[in-house]
């Protein structure tokens, strides 16, 4: 549905956007995540055609935006950082203006208008002057204006910036059910918000892709090895005799407990494995006398990956510049990472 | 096209008269029209209106700055122009259409010395090709200075700065002819026909000449080309 294909956009004084390349399926939910000031707003500018790039092509159902500029906008609902509004018009005014101008005919327009204000919860302040409404207000005339004629893409900044959190959650569902017959791009910074919404996540940091997968995806991909956490009961060296019996295995104590039911440790355990071995653990347990009252999976979250993916600047920066595959970069920063954590200089 | 056109219009001409600004210009109008006119007619005890309606020009030298300050610069300033630019519309379509509002309120501007001629009407017998001619010429001359300080505002997200450029732009063309004569020569003579005032001399006389008209709608079709490739150009920053 969306194709994004080497986008590069570059400004005198700030970070641009450098070699995109993006696809979105029909019916998809891509979120734009990335620290502030990342280039999340800049791409979605150059998406819907607000700037033109300097390098690259996004094309939407197989038509380019440049080659047929009011043919794909017609496509396209936009949200952008800032509610577009006029604050001297009502909330119906603006809408019918936007409207007309998307091409919605006389004899449909109070019925459109009426659709997106009732999907976004803003019947009540139909006649209200835009400069009147509170922020959360005029970010949902700003989302009922990208719905207008309901087109088949949405892009959508920061959707649920500025709103409380009943009302993030009526539009993060909204947004949701939008999916069905909508393609979303949307950006935010708010992890879980992105985690929740969408299928697929772009990781996006000083212009860069860094990473496109399903959320669940990119925590296997960037997980190293396997965490689990065991509350056993018995005390400390019984515990980690236990433990010196699981295969390279290393463990670490959280917690020692003295409750109702007697006394129980608490370890952290970590080995250097894609396989699961909490079988393992079990058996060990199983076969002595001590008791395993709780195991679990930590799991790296999607908070973790962007930390790791965004906070080694240096090293990944000498990557960018040499222009490599998204996935390279990774890897590098990933190394980045590792002699960071041994301790050694970073390259 | 045209329904586009007209949607931006209507916005573009309910925006300006829901400011402060509209009802502000309109008090400053009328008196400025007031003193000219009750100074030529009163003082002077002439029914001849073409000095007052050339007065209007030194009016407009002013207002027309002022009026198209905020057609760009308010909307950069809420974000409306990131929707525009991505609506199914084009450049021309959000130019043209503030354009028209521009000199629409520009006619309605007019349209209050409309009161004065019907007072010398009432005592006086003018001669009325001066007049016809002097508000055929000023709507036309007024669309030109509009469509100077539109492209001017186009140049800047500051209001302020816009309406400068904008006056700045027309005192020079006001002072080509002055600048024209005293450089003399050919350049002299080049810089005198772009002088923007001396097309109305002819309507102020109630000639109807095709070359003052040609003049003024080269000078708007010129700048309103020039706005539309502006505005298109921000694309590119």
């Amino acid at each position: 549905m969306i194709e994004i294909t080497n986008l590069s956009k570059s400004f005198p004084n700030q970070k641009g956007v450098k070699d995109l390349n993006l696809q979105v399926a029909k019916g998809e939910i891509m979120g734009l995540l990335g620290p502030n000031g990342a280039g999340k707003t800049t791409s979605m500018r150059l998406i819907t055609g607000y700037l033109y790039p300097e390098k690259g092509s996004v094309k939407i159902d197989g038509l380019d935006l440049r080659a047929r500029p009011r043919q794909v906008r017609s496509q396209i609902g936009y949200l952008p950082e800032t509610p577009p509004v006029y604050p001297e018009m009502t909330v119906g005014a603006y809408l019918q203006f936007v409207a007309k101008l998307k091409g919605v005919t006389k004899d449909k327009l109070k019925e459109e208008v009426n659709r997106v204000a009732e999907l976004t919860g803003i019947t009540n302040v139909t006649k209200q002057l835009i400069g009147s409404l509170s922020k959360g207000y005029r970010q949902r005339v700003g989302l009922a204006q990208a719905l207008l004629k309901a087109p088949p893409v949405l892009i959508l900044d920061e959707p649920t910036v500025g709103l409380d959190p009943k009302q993030i959650i009526e539009i993060r569902n909204l947004i949701k059910s939008l999916a069905q017959e909508h393609t979303v791009i949307l950006s935010s910074h708010i992890l879980p918000e992105v985690t929740m919404l969408c299928g697929r996540v772009a990781i996006i940091d000083h212009g860069r892709l860094l990473a496109v997968d399903t959320p669940e995806r990119l925590a296997l991909r960037y997980k190293k090895g396997q965490r689990i956490e065991i509350e056993a009961k018995g005390d400390r060296e019984e515990v980690a005799k236990l433990l010196e019996e699981v295969r390279e295995v290393t463990y670490e104590l959280i917690d020692e407990n003295l409750s109702a039911w007697g006394k129980t440790t608490k370890f952290a355990l970590h080995k250097e494995t894609q396989e699961d071995f909490r079988e393992e653990v079990f058996t060990v347990f199983a076969k002595s006398s001590v008791p395993l009252v709780e195991l679990k999976t930590i799991s790296l979250s999607l908070e973790e990956i962007f930390l790791k993916l965004t906070t080694h600047e240096n090293s990944s920066e000498v990557e960018l510049e040499t222009g490599k595959e998204a996935d390279q970069v990774l890897a590098t920063s990933q190394l980045g990472a590792e002699l960071e954590r041994k301790g050694e200089p970073n390259v | 096209m045209f329904n586009r056109i007209v949607t931006i219009f209507g916005r573009e001409l309910a925006s300006y008269y829901l400011s402060p600004i509209a009802y502000v210009l309109m008090a400053l109008f009328t008196l400025l029209y007031g003193i000219f006119y009750s100074g030529i007619f009163v003082g002077f005890g002439v029914a001849n209106l073409q000095y007052s309606y050339r007065d209007l020009l030194i009016v407009m030298l002013f207002l027309a700055p002022i009026m198209s300050m905020r057609v760009f610069a308010e909307e950069r300033k809420n974000g409306v122009d990131e929707l525009l630019m991505t609506l199914p519309i084009s450049s021309t379509e959000i130019v043209v259409g503030k354009f028209v509002a521009l000199v629409t309120a520009w006619l309605s501007l007019l349209g209050i010395t409309l009161i004065h001629l019907g007072i010398t009407l009432f005592f006086a017998k003018p001669d009325f090709g001066p007049i016809v001619g002097s508000i055929g010429g000023l709507i036309l001359a007024g669309a030109a200075y509009l469509a100077i300080c539109i492209l001017m505002a186009s140049f800047s997200d500051n209001q302020i700065i816009g309406a400068l450029l904008g006056f700045t732009t027309l005192l020079i063309f006001w002072l080509l002819e002055w600048i024209g004569s005293s450089v003399g020569g050919q350049l002299g003579a080049v810089l005198e026909v772009l002088s923007i005032n001396r097309y109305f001399n002819d309507f102020s006389k109630g000639i109807i000449d095709s070359i003052n008209i040609v003049f003024y709608l080269t000078i708007i079709v010129a700048f309103i080309f020039l706005t539309i490739r502006q505005v298109e150009s921000r694309r590119w920053r």
